[in-house]
Protein backbone atom coordinates (compact mmCIF):
# COMPACT_ATOMS: atom_id res chain seq x y z
CA UNK A 1 0.00 0.00 0.00
CA UNK A 2 2.44 2.92 -1.18
CA UNK A 3 -0.02 4.46 -3.85
CA UNK A 4 -1.03 7.87 -1.98
CA UNK A 5 -4.54 9.28 -2.34
CA UNK A 6 -5.59 13.18 -2.83
CA UNK A 7 -7.83 14.29 -0.03
CA UNK A 8 -9.63 17.52 0.77
CA UNK A 9 -9.75 19.46 4.25
CA UNK A 10 -13.48 18.61 3.72
CA UNK A 11 -13.55 15.05 3.36
CA UNK A 12 -11.25 15.39 6.51
CA UNK A 13 -13.32 17.07 9.06
CA UNK A 14 -16.19 15.63 7.52
CA UNK A 15 -18.74 14.11 9.68
CA UNK A 16 -18.08 10.79 8.09
CA UNK A 17 -14.70 11.10 8.80
CA UNK A 18 -15.17 12.00 12.80
CA UNK A 19 -17.51 8.63 12.40
CA UNK A 20 -14.51 6.45 11.46
CA UNK A 21 -12.55 8.39 13.85
CA UNK A 22 -14.87 7.25 16.56
CA UNK A 23 -15.40 4.05 15.68
CA UNK A 24 -11.70 3.58 15.50
CA UNK A 25 -11.56 2.39 11.74
CA UNK A 26 -9.95 6.05 10.78
CA UNK A 27 -6.01 6.78 11.78
CA UNK A 28 -5.27 10.42 10.99
CA UNK A 29 -1.60 11.90 11.60
CA UNK A 30 -1.53 15.51 11.28
CA UNK A 31 0.56 18.33 12.70
CA UNK A 32 0.51 19.52 16.25
CA UNK A 33 -0.58 22.92 15.59
CA UNK A 34 -2.20 24.63 18.38
CA UNK A 35 -4.07 27.47 15.94
CA UNK A 36 -5.71 26.88 13.08
CA UNK A 37 -4.75 23.41 11.92
CA UNK A 38 -6.55 20.35 11.11
CA UNK A 39 -5.48 18.73 14.52
CA UNK A 40 -6.83 21.39 16.19
CA UNK A 41 -10.48 21.52 14.13
CA UNK A 42 -10.56 17.31 14.70
CA UNK A 43 -9.75 17.34 18.69
CA UNK A 44 -12.60 20.19 18.67
CA UNK A 45 -15.01 18.12 16.74
CA UNK A 46 -14.46 15.36 18.80
CA UNK A 47 -14.71 17.10 22.35
CA UNK A 48 -11.88 17.76 23.13
CA UNK A 49 -11.09 21.22 25.52
CA UNK A 50 -8.66 23.73 24.22
CA UNK A 51 -6.57 23.11 27.14
CA UNK A 52 -6.30 19.60 26.53
CA UNK A 53 -5.59 20.20 22.76
CA UNK A 54 -2.77 22.43 23.68
CA UNK A 55 -0.98 20.51 26.07
CA UNK A 56 -1.02 17.82 23.53
CA UNK A 57 0.80 20.04 21.02
CA UNK A 58 3.12 21.36 23.68
CA UNK A 59 4.06 17.89 24.85
CA UNK A 60 4.93 17.17 21.01
CA UNK A 61 6.78 19.57 19.76
CA UNK A 62 8.89 20.45 22.83
CA UNK A 63 9.51 16.33 23.04
CA UNK A 64 9.84 16.74 19.48
CA UNK A 65 8.11 12.99 18.76
CA UNK A 66 4.85 12.15 17.23
CA UNK A 67 2.80 11.63 20.08
CA UNK A 68 -0.75 9.34 19.64
CA UNK A 69 -3.84 9.85 21.62
CA UNK A 70 -4.51 6.21 22.07
CA UNK A 71 -6.98 4.50 23.29
CA UNK A 72 -9.37 7.67 23.58
CA UNK A 73 -8.72 8.61 19.40
CA UNK A 74 -6.98 7.16 16.55
CA UNK A 75 -5.18 10.97 16.44
CA UNK A 76 -1.24 10.90 15.97
CA UNK A 77 0.24 14.61 15.99
CA UNK A 78 3.42 15.12 14.39
CA UNK A 79 5.92 17.43 15.18
CA UNK A 80 6.30 20.63 13.60
CA UNK A 81 9.78 21.03 11.88
CA UNK A 82 12.39 22.51 14.48
CA UNK A 83 15.65 23.65 12.46
CA UNK A 84 17.64 23.58 15.91
CA UNK A 85 18.39 19.94 15.71
CA UNK A 86 21.53 17.77 14.66
CA UNK A 87 19.42 15.49 11.96
CA UNK A 88 18.71 16.51 8.51
CA UNK A 89 14.99 17.40 7.79
CA UNK A 90 15.14 14.07 5.79
CA UNK A 91 16.15 12.19 8.65
CA UNK A 92 13.51 13.15 10.86
CA UNK A 93 10.88 12.78 8.27
CA UNK A 94 12.39 8.95 8.13
CA UNK A 95 11.89 8.35 12.43
CA UNK A 96 8.81 10.04 12.74
CA UNK A 97 6.70 8.47 9.82
CA UNK A 98 8.51 4.93 11.39
CA UNK A 99 6.82 6.28 14.91
CA UNK A 100 3.34 6.63 13.31
CA UNK A 101 3.56 3.46 11.73
CA UNK A 102 4.18 2.18 15.18
CA UNK A 103 0.93 3.83 16.25
CA UNK A 104 -0.75 2.48 13.71
CA UNK A 105 0.17 -1.26 13.84
CA UNK A 106 0.60 -1.62 17.70
CA UNK A 107 -2.58 0.59 18.91
CA UNK A 108 -5.08 1.92 16.40
CA UNK A 109 -5.02 -0.84 13.49
CA UNK A 110 -7.09 0.88 11.68
CA UNK A 111 -7.89 0.37 7.60
CA UNK A 112 -7.76 3.98 6.76
CA UNK A 113 -5.05 6.77 7.09
CA UNK A 114 -4.86 9.88 6.59
CA UNK A 115 -1.63 12.02 6.63
CA UNK A 116 -2.16 15.79 6.92
CA UNK A 117 0.56 18.24 6.68
CA UNK A 118 0.59 21.91 6.24
CA UNK A 119 3.39 24.76 4.85
CA UNK A 120 3.99 26.52 8.17
CA UNK A 121 4.65 23.43 9.63
CA UNK A 122 7.11 21.41 7.02
CA UNK A 123 7.59 23.64 4.04
CA UNK A 124 9.05 21.30 2.02
CA UNK A 125 5.85 19.42 1.11
CA UNK A 126 6.81 17.34 -1.74
CA UNK A 127 9.80 16.01 -0.02
CA UNK A 128 7.21 14.95 2.96
CA UNK A 129 5.16 13.11 0.43
CA UNK A 130 8.07 11.35 -1.67
CA UNK A 131 10.08 10.17 2.14
CA UNK A 132 6.30 8.88 3.02
CA UNK A 133 6.19 6.88 -0.39
CA UNK A 134 9.06 5.53 0.52
CA UNK A 135 9.13 4.50 4.18
CA UNK A 136 5.47 2.74 3.33
CA UNK A 137 7.20 0.72 0.63
CA UNK A 138 10.06 -0.45 2.88
CA UNK A 139 7.43 -1.43 5.53
CA UNK A 140 4.36 -2.29 3.84
CA UNK A 141 1.42 -1.40 6.61
CA UNK A 142 -0.84 -5.00 7.11
CA UNK A 143 -4.89 -4.61 6.92
CA UNK A 144 -4.33 -0.83 5.85
CA UNK A 145 -7.08 -0.32 2.59
CA UNK A 146 -6.15 3.07 1.92
CA UNK A 147 -3.81 5.73 2.55
CA UNK A 148 -4.28 9.18 1.90
CA UNK A 149 -2.34 12.22 2.00
CA UNK A 150 -3.19 16.43 2.19
CA UNK A 151 -2.57 18.48 0.49
CA UNK A 152 -2.10 17.21 -3.22
CA UNK B 1 10.12 7.38 20.18
CA UNK B 2 6.13 7.34 20.03
CA UNK B 3 5.12 8.94 22.63
CA UNK B 4 1.51 8.35 24.47
CA UNK B 5 -0.30 11.44 25.00
CA UNK B 6 -2.39 10.19 27.58
CA UNK B 7 -0.37 7.48 29.13
CA UNK B 8 1.30 9.43 32.13
CA UNK B 9 -2.33 11.72 32.86
CA UNK B 10 -4.09 10.34 35.82
CA UNK B 11 -7.67 10.40 33.84
CA UNK B 12 -9.73 7.71 35.55
CA UNK B 13 -12.19 6.69 32.84
CA UNK B 14 -16.16 5.75 34.20
CA UNK B 15 -17.25 2.30 33.09
CA UNK B 16 -20.01 4.25 31.05
CA UNK B 17 -17.43 5.38 28.62
CA UNK B 18 -15.43 2.55 28.65
CA UNK B 19 -18.01 0.15 27.62
CA UNK B 20 -21.60 0.00 26.29
CA UNK B 21 -23.39 -1.47 29.44
CA UNK B 22 -27.12 -2.76 28.93
CA UNK B 23 -29.62 -5.29 30.28
CA UNK B 24 -30.15 -8.93 28.46
CA UNK B 25 -33.52 -9.76 26.77
CA UNK B 26 -36.31 -10.85 28.17
CA UNK B 27 -36.51 -14.27 27.00
CA UNK B 28 -40.29 -15.48 26.36
CA UNK B 29 -40.16 -11.84 23.90
CA UNK B 30 -37.79 -12.58 21.64
CA UNK B 31 -37.15 -15.57 18.63
CA UNK B 32 -34.77 -18.21 19.83
CA UNK B 33 -33.41 -17.91 16.37
CA UNK B 34 -31.19 -15.21 14.14
CA UNK B 35 -30.99 -14.98 9.60
CA UNK B 36 -27.63 -15.17 8.95
CA UNK B 37 -27.08 -15.53 5.47
CA UNK B 38 -30.30 -16.94 4.67
CA UNK B 39 -29.71 -19.07 6.79
CA UNK B 40 -31.60 -19.63 10.78
CA UNK B 41 -29.42 -20.30 13.44
CA UNK B 42 -30.11 -21.09 16.84
CA UNK B 43 -29.46 -19.10 19.27
CA UNK B 44 -29.27 -20.11 23.02
CA UNK B 45 -30.57 -17.89 26.03
CA UNK B 46 -27.80 -17.52 28.74
CA UNK B 47 -29.25 -17.48 32.59
CA UNK B 48 -27.72 -17.72 36.09
CA UNK B 49 -28.34 -21.48 36.04
CA UNK B 50 -26.21 -21.97 32.52
CA UNK B 51 -22.79 -20.69 34.52
CA UNK B 52 -20.57 -22.59 36.45
CA UNK B 53 -19.75 -21.50 40.26
CA UNK B 54 -16.48 -22.92 40.32
CA UNK B 55 -14.90 -21.24 37.27
CA UNK B 56 -17.65 -18.85 35.77
CA UNK B 57 -17.18 -20.56 32.26
CA UNK B 58 -20.66 -21.02 30.21
CA UNK B 59 -21.70 -25.10 31.50
CA UNK B 60 -21.61 -26.05 27.73
CA UNK B 61 -22.20 -29.65 29.00
CA UNK B 62 -25.33 -28.84 30.50
CA UNK B 63 -26.38 -25.64 28.67
CA UNK B 64 -29.48 -27.94 26.38
CA UNK B 65 -30.75 -29.51 29.11
CA UNK B 66 -30.74 -26.70 31.17
CA UNK B 67 -32.79 -25.00 28.36
CA UNK B 68 -35.25 -28.33 27.99
CA UNK B 69 -36.27 -28.24 31.26
CA UNK B 70 -36.55 -24.48 31.45
CA UNK B 71 -38.75 -24.50 28.70
CA UNK B 72 -41.15 -27.60 29.69
CA UNK B 73 -41.16 -25.65 33.07
CA UNK B 74 -42.64 -22.37 31.82
CA UNK B 75 -45.19 -24.43 29.38
CA UNK B 76 -46.80 -26.42 31.91
CA UNK B 77 -46.71 -22.64 33.94
CA UNK B 78 -48.70 -21.24 31.09
CA UNK B 79 -50.95 -24.27 30.78
CA UNK B 80 -51.81 -23.95 34.68
CA UNK B 81 -52.38 -20.35 33.88
CA UNK B 82 -55.08 -21.22 31.20
CA UNK B 83 -56.95 -23.32 33.19
CA UNK B 84 -57.37 -20.88 35.85
CA UNK B 85 -58.39 -17.77 33.32
CA UNK B 86 -61.47 -18.18 31.88
CA UNK B 87 -61.28 -15.61 29.09
CA UNK B 88 -57.96 -15.57 28.23
CA UNK B 89 -57.21 -14.93 24.50
CA UNK B 90 -55.30 -16.74 22.66
CA UNK B 91 -54.02 -14.86 20.31
CA UNK B 92 -50.23 -15.27 19.33
CA UNK B 93 -47.55 -12.79 20.84
CA UNK B 94 -45.06 -11.25 17.94
CA UNK B 95 -41.84 -12.28 18.79
CA UNK B 96 -38.99 -9.27 18.75
CA UNK B 97 -36.21 -10.49 16.17
CA UNK B 98 -32.89 -10.94 17.86
CA UNK B 99 -30.48 -8.31 15.75
CA UNK B 100 -26.74 -9.26 15.31
CA UNK B 101 -25.61 -7.03 18.24
CA UNK B 102 -27.25 -8.73 20.77
CA UNK B 103 -25.32 -11.70 20.27
CA UNK B 104 -22.76 -12.15 22.94
CA UNK B 105 -19.05 -11.38 21.96
CA UNK B 106 -16.11 -12.83 23.27
CA UNK B 107 -15.13 -9.20 24.40
CA UNK B 108 -18.12 -8.95 26.62
CA UNK B 109 -18.54 -9.14 29.79
CA UNK B 110 -22.12 -9.96 31.80
CA UNK B 111 -22.52 -9.26 35.38
CA UNK B 112 -25.18 -10.55 37.42
CA UNK B 113 -26.65 -8.73 40.25
CA UNK B 114 -29.57 -10.87 41.47
CA UNK B 115 -28.38 -11.80 45.25
CA UNK B 116 -24.30 -11.46 45.72
CA UNK B 117 -22.98 -9.54 42.46
CA UNK B 118 -20.44 -12.32 40.24
CA UNK B 119 -18.82 -11.12 37.04
CA UNK B 120 -18.51 -13.74 33.86
CA UNK B 121 -15.81 -12.58 31.15
CA UNK B 122 -16.96 -14.29 27.93
CA UNK B 123 -13.49 -14.71 26.45
CA UNK B 124 -12.82 -16.92 29.12
CA UNK B 125 -16.08 -19.31 27.47
CA UNK B 126 -15.37 -18.43 24.31
CA UNK B 127 -11.97 -20.16 24.30
CA UNK B 128 -13.60 -23.33 25.59
CA UNK B 129 -16.01 -23.38 22.54
CA UNK B 130 -13.30 -25.19 20.58
CA UNK B 131 -13.98 -28.72 22.49
CA UNK B 132 -17.57 -28.28 21.78
CA UNK B 133 -18.23 -29.50 17.96
CA UNK B 134 -22.04 -29.78 19.05
CA UNK B 135 -21.75 -26.12 19.52
CA UNK B 136 -20.43 -24.58 16.35
CA UNK B 137 -21.15 -21.29 14.90
CA UNK B 138 -22.69 -20.76 18.57
CA UNK B 139 -24.62 -18.10 19.22
CA UNK B 140 -26.15 -16.61 22.36
CA UNK B 141 -27.98 -13.65 24.10
CA UNK B 142 -27.43 -12.81 28.08
CA UNK B 143 -30.71 -13.17 29.69
CA UNK B 144 -32.28 -10.25 31.78
CA UNK B 145 -30.90 -11.66 34.46
CA UNK B 146 -27.19 -9.93 33.29
CA UNK B 147 -26.12 -6.67 32.54
CA UNK B 148 -24.17 -6.69 30.16
CA UNK B 149 -20.57 -4.59 29.34
CA UNK B 150 -19.49 -4.43 25.65
CA UNK B 151 -16.25 -2.80 24.99
CA UNK B 152 -16.53 0.48 22.82
CA UNK B 153 -14.99 0.45 19.62
CA UNK B 154 -12.52 3.38 20.81
CA UNK B 155 -11.05 0.66 23.43
CA UNK B 156 -10.99 -2.37 20.97
CA UNK B 157 -7.60 -2.79 20.63
CA UNK B 158 -6.78 -3.38 24.69
CA UNK B 159 -6.18 -6.62 25.70
CA UNK B 160 -9.59 -8.21 26.75
CA UNK B 161 -8.07 -10.20 29.79
CA UNK B 162 -6.69 -7.13 31.27
CA UNK B 163 -10.12 -5.16 31.02
CA UNK B 164 -11.88 -7.74 32.15
CA UNK B 165 -9.32 -8.44 34.89
CA UNK B 166 -10.42 -4.67 36.01
CA UNK B 167 -14.27 -5.57 35.67
CA UNK B 168 -13.40 -8.93 38.05
CA UNK B 169 -11.72 -6.30 40.22
CA UNK B 170 -15.04 -4.10 40.49
CA UNK B 171 -17.52 -6.82 40.80
CA UNK B 172 -15.71 -8.12 43.92
CA UNK B 173 -14.88 -4.97 46.09
CA UNK B 174 -17.06 -2.36 44.66
CA UNK B 175 -20.06 -3.85 43.75
CA UNK B 176 -20.05 -6.55 46.75
CA UNK B 177 -19.89 -2.77 48.92
CA UNK B 178 -23.26 -2.02 47.27
CA UNK B 179 -24.50 -5.10 47.64
CA UNK B 180 -23.42 -5.83 51.48
CA UNK B 181 -24.71 -2.50 52.49
CA UNK B 182 -27.84 -2.59 50.68
CA UNK B 183 -28.71 -5.86 52.33
CA UNK B 184 -27.87 -4.17 55.80
CA UNK B 185 -30.56 -1.51 54.85
CA UNK B 186 -27.71 1.18 54.94
CA UNK B 187 -28.56 2.59 52.04
CA UNK B 188 -32.14 3.39 52.42
CA UNK B 189 -32.50 7.33 51.06
CA UNK B 190 -34.19 6.42 47.86
CA UNK B 191 -36.41 3.43 48.10
CA UNK B 192 -37.21 2.86 44.30
CA UNK B 193 -33.18 2.11 44.10
CA UNK B 194 -33.51 -0.61 46.92
CA UNK B 195 -34.74 -4.33 46.65
CA UNK B 196 -34.38 -5.17 50.20
CA UNK B 197 -34.99 -9.05 51.71
CA UNK B 198 -38.03 -8.73 53.22
CA UNK B 199 -40.00 -10.93 51.06
CA UNK B 200 -37.65 -13.49 50.64
CA UNK B 201 -36.32 -11.59 47.56
CA UNK B 202 -32.66 -11.41 46.64
CA UNK B 203 -30.53 -8.11 46.88
CA UNK B 204 -30.35 -6.73 43.89
CA UNK B 205 -28.24 -3.72 42.40
CA UNK B 206 -30.71 -2.19 40.03
CA UNK B 207 -29.68 -0.60 37.41
CA UNK B 208 -27.11 0.26 35.19
CA UNK B 209 -27.97 3.92 36.76
CA UNK B 210 -25.62 2.65 39.91
CA UNK B 211 -23.31 1.06 37.98
CA UNK B 212 -22.26 3.49 34.83
CA UNK B 213 -20.30 6.01 37.22
CA UNK B 214 -17.69 3.69 38.70
CA UNK B 215 -14.63 5.19 37.64
CA UNK B 216 -11.41 2.83 36.74
CA UNK B 217 -7.69 3.75 36.39
CA UNK B 218 -6.36 1.90 33.23
CA UNK B 219 -3.14 1.40 31.88
CA UNK B 220 -2.83 2.72 28.68
CA UNK B 221 0.15 1.28 27.31
CA UNK B 222 -0.15 -1.92 26.33
CA UNK B 223 2.97 -4.14 27.29
CA UNK B 224 1.88 -2.84 30.87
CA UNK B 225 -1.49 -4.55 30.87
CA UNK B 226 -0.04 -7.71 29.27
CA UNK B 227 2.44 -7.84 31.84
CA UNK B 228 -0.52 -7.60 34.60
CA UNK B 229 -2.70 -10.20 33.01
CA UNK B 230 0.63 -12.40 32.61
CA UNK B 231 1.30 -11.30 36.71
CA UNK B 232 -2.20 -12.43 37.22
CA UNK B 233 -1.83 -15.72 35.45
CA UNK B 234 0.97 -16.82 37.05
CA UNK B 235 -0.62 -16.16 40.17
CA UNK B 236 -3.44 -18.16 39.91
CA UNK B 237 -1.42 -21.36 38.29
CA UNK B 238 0.67 -20.64 41.46
CA UNK B 239 -2.37 -21.21 43.92
CA UNK B 240 -3.89 -24.06 41.61
CA UNK B 241 -1.03 -26.25 42.67
CA UNK B 242 -0.83 -24.99 46.22
CA UNK B 243 -4.17 -26.37 46.59
CA UNK B 244 -3.80 -29.72 44.46
CA UNK B 245 -0.69 -30.12 46.81
CA UNK B 246 -2.86 -29.49 50.28
CA UNK B 247 -5.65 -31.78 48.55
CA UNK B 248 -3.07 -34.56 47.90
CA UNK B 249 -1.78 -34.21 51.36
CA UNK B 250 -5.18 -34.31 52.85
CA UNK B 251 -6.04 -37.46 51.20
CA UNK B 252 -3.09 -38.96 52.29
CA UNK B 253 -3.20 -38.21 55.59
CA UNK B 254 -7.34 -38.78 55.49
CA UNK B 255 -5.87 -42.69 53.98
CA UNK B 256 -3.21 -43.51 56.56
CA UNK B 257 -5.10 -41.94 59.29
CA UNK B 258 -8.15 -44.49 58.00
CA UNK B 259 -6.01 -47.41 57.53
CA UNK B 260 -4.67 -47.49 61.35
Amino acid sequence: MSNLKNITVNEITSDDSINLLNSSKLHIICSAKKVGGLANTLLTKLGEPQLNIDRYCDMVNSKYEPGCLFPKHTITLFPVLRQDKQLTMQQDLRKFFGDTFEAQEKYFKSNKMIFCFDEQSWPDMALVKAILQEELINRPLEGVESISFHPF
Amino acid sequence: MLLLLLTDVYEPITLDNLFHISTGLLEDKHERFIEHNNDQRKVWFLHMGDMRANDGLIDFENLANNEEDLIHNRLKREKKKIATKKDTSNDPIDLIPITEKRLIQPTDYLLCVRGVPAGYSMIKSMNELKKYKRFENFCAVATHHFIIFKLRDNYSNMNIHYIHLILDSIVKNELLDLYNNKKKGLVSNNSNKLATSNNNQGVIITGIKEIKDIKVKVFKRLEKQDEIVSFHNEIVDATKKIEEKSLQYNNSINLNFNSK
